[in-house]
């Protein structure tokens, strides 16, 4: 059964939303709604990117009460880290609220971020699926008043909410700047250490899963660079450790594929600095091949600060994606045009082929992919 | 008349404009009513611009301005104006953006009795991506009854995200028997849908359609393949019995797209053009042709 077959089986929005919502009202439904959350989940094939935000969104909400179990922290952090849509971060927000103790640490910091990002675009948003309750709140209403359900557990978010305050007037409605307030007030009610206590260290950016041979999947699937030269993947990857992530040029969020291919560049330099560039290899494919073609990947790497040599390459493959999603089981939808959503990744493979590190559903940094580079070598 | 003289008349009669007004003139209530804005709302997009005054208050109004189904409709694109103007204020226009979107879904409706303020509304909508405005649009494609503006705007707006999955439907109405700036808006937004490419060549080759839907399927085959758009558009130019309007855009266009190393490696093609530069009886092809060959002078 194709992909976008299965995805008819869930039928249309208003279909999906009232599955969801029978799942809402069933005890311990929590896993079933995780199940939903991959980004490659048939039911968000062949939808619009706004479907597959509102569903997600949908499900993200429901965790309010059905409890945030740990294995949807990662989508819930991810969406808080590079969200750009009113939506889907007001749904990450009230999942939020779904969660018991301890805390994540990097919870409270996110939050307050993704006010900032979304301050100049608030948005009323509405969990109700017949839209009860439009108007009634906004998505940076959502984010405070997690906030504040964190409680005492937000100390860290006090000083830059009372900054905010400072800037009454300016970017928040009056009816956030009162939120706020008031969220400051509970927090202020404990002393500033009460917090700490309650929560574990920060979650490992990267899960180092056992090493599992990827390279004989691939080494067949013919690619072609940004200079339009046309290899097996095997001739590439093959023989040096390689770095290895994944974007599209039309992709709509700055947090995600345009930071990747900038940071990229950057990781290119410090790998450069290092002296291992005769060692290591770094490629990008991107996720929209029939799109990306090589001068596109061209103009978008160099933009960006990327390098090119024959080591150094973004690459499309010259056929279907799909071999490459499926072995690297990337966590990547599509529209009937394009790609509706897709995650955070970067593999590091070693020279073998076998994938030593898995960056997922993290805003990593060049610096931590340079150690785990070095570890894999 | 010299643009420098332009600019400065225009300048002088925006300068009359803004002095016109009570207060004293900012570049805010300037650029406000260059915008076709009356002289209050011009006022309203300057205090939010510098802060004075209540702000919050002038937004509500204008809001309520635009509404109100029962008000003049003159009035309410005017107060749309204002408020779009206002919108790109940022930190001073943020906290009132929620309430700014959901009065555009509430023009942007069925109910609507104004067109010109519901097609407004739509277009700004849809230049943020708002599902709810891509709803209505395609909605608007697959059932003429529901559409709230013409199908080329519905086009025009649904465009203006790669991410709508329109291409189906749009797709499909490029055969049907649709007005040409429809077929042609629907063109312009199946560029960025690379299962589209068949349709553009085959339009680009159908000798039956319009020159300017054959120069639109051109630019779109060009996007998703430059490879085939080099290979038709090759055969277009060195065909004497072509469209020579049509010939002269291709030419510009290939000249344009390929790679500065593979500008004259064709020589067979080379000489075609110099040739169509020398006898063709358009003038704006024999221009194209001169272009193409100080491109190949110039490697």
């Amino acid at each position: 059964m194709t992909e976008a077959s299965t995805a008819s089986l869930w039928g249309g929005l208003d279909d999906v939303l009232r599955q969801i919502d029978v799942l809402r009202q069933t005890t311990g439904s929590a896993p079933q709604l995780v199940e939903l959350l991959p980004e490659q989940a048939p039911i968000y094939a062949d939808r619009s990117s706004g479907e597959a935000d509102r569903i997600r969104g949908y499900v993200l909400a429901s965790f309010e009460e059905a409890g945030l179990p740990s294995e949807a922290e990662p989508y819930l952090r991810e969406e808080l880290e590079t969200g750009v849509r009113p939506y889907t971060l007001a749904a990450a927000a009230k999942a939020a609220r779904g969660g018991c103790d301890p805390i994540p640490l990097w919870l409270t910091p996110l939050l307050v971020d993704a006010i900032e990002r979304i301050k100049f675009a608030d948005d009323f948003v509405s969990f109700d699926r017949n839209g009860a309750s439009v108007g009634s709140t906004t998505a940076v209403a959502e984010i405070v008043r997690t906030i504040a359900w964190l409680g005492p557990r937000a100390q860290g978010a006090r000083e830059r909410l009372s900054t905010m305050l400072r800037r009454e007037g300016c970017c928040l409605s009056s009816a956030v700047y009162a939120e706020i307030e008031k969220t400051i007030a509970a927090i202020t009610l404990f002393p500033p250490d009460f917090g700490s206590c309650c929560s574990p260290g920060e979650p490992v950016a990267s899960e180092a899963p056992a090493a599992r041979l990827v390279l004989p999947d691939i080494a067949a699937i013919k690619v072609q660079d940004q200079d339009g030269t046309i290899l097996a993947c095997g001739e590439f990857l093959h023989g040096s450790a390689s770095v290895v992530t994944f974007f599209y040029t039309r992709c709509m969020n700055p947090n995600k594929c345009s930071l990747t291919i900038t940071k990229l560049g950057r990781l290119q330099q410090l790998v450069r600095q290092a002296e291992l560039h005769l060692r290591v290899k770094i490629a990008a494919f991107t996720y929209d091949p029939a799109f990306d073609l090589p001068r596109r990947l061209k103009a978008y790497g160099i933009d960006r600060g990327m390098i090119f040599d024959e080591r150094n390459r973004l690459l499309r493959t010259t056929a279907d994606f799909a071999e490459v999603r499926a072995c690297f089981d990337l966590g990547v939808g599509y529209g009937s045009s394009t790609v509706n959503r897709h995650r955070l990744e970067l593999i590091i493979l070693d020279a073998d082929g076998c994938i030593r590190s898995h960056f997922a559903q993290v805003n990593w940094s060049e610096h931590d992919v340079l150690k785990a580079l070095i570890g894999s070598l | 008349m010299d643009v420098r003289e332009y600019r400065k008349r225009f300048e002088a009669e925006l300068d009359g404009a803004v002095r016109e007004l009570d207060g004293p003139s900012t570049t805010a209530q300037g650029h406000a009513f260059a915008a076709g804005q009356s002289p209050r709302h011009a006022r309203v997009v300057a205090r939010l611009s510098s802060g004075q005054g209540d702000a919050g208050a002038d937004v509500g109004a204008l809001l309520d301005v635009i509404r109100n189904r029962t008000a003049d409709p003159s009035s309410r694109r005017e107060a749309l104006r204002a408020l779009q103007s206002a919108s790109f204020l940022g930190p001073s226009f943020a906290p009132h953006q929620a309430d700014y979107f959901s009065a555009l879904r509430e023009i942007a409706n069925s109910e609507e009795p104004d067109y010109e303020l519901r097609e407004q509304a739509l277009e700004i909508l849809s230049l943020s991506q708002d599902p709810t405005a891509r709803d209505i649009l395609l909605a608007g494609l697959h059932d003429p009854k529901a559409a709230l503006v013409a199908p080329v705007k519905a086009l025009q707006f649904l465009a203006n995200d790669d991410h709508a999955s329109a291409a189906p439907i749009v797709r499909a109405m490029v055969d049907q028997d649709i007005d040409e700036a429809t077929k042609a808006g629907a063109l312009r937004l199946l560029a960025s849908d690379p299962v589209s490419e068949p349709i553009f060549s085959r339009l680009l080759e159908d000798r039956s359609q319009s020159c300017q839907l054959r120069a639109q399927s051109a630019t779109g085959l060009r996007l998703l393949n430059p490879d085939k758009f080099e290979q038709i558009a090759k055969q277009i130019v060195s065909d004497d019995t072509e469209d020579p309007d049509l010939r002269a855009i291709v030419l510009s266009a290939l000249t344009h797209t390929l790679p500065r190393e593979r500008v004259g490696s064709d020589s067979k093609f080379t000489d075609t053009v110099q040739k169509v530069a020398s006898t063709a009886p358009l003038q704006e092809l024999r221009s194209s042709a001169h272009g193409f060959m100080r491109a190949v002078r110039s490697k």
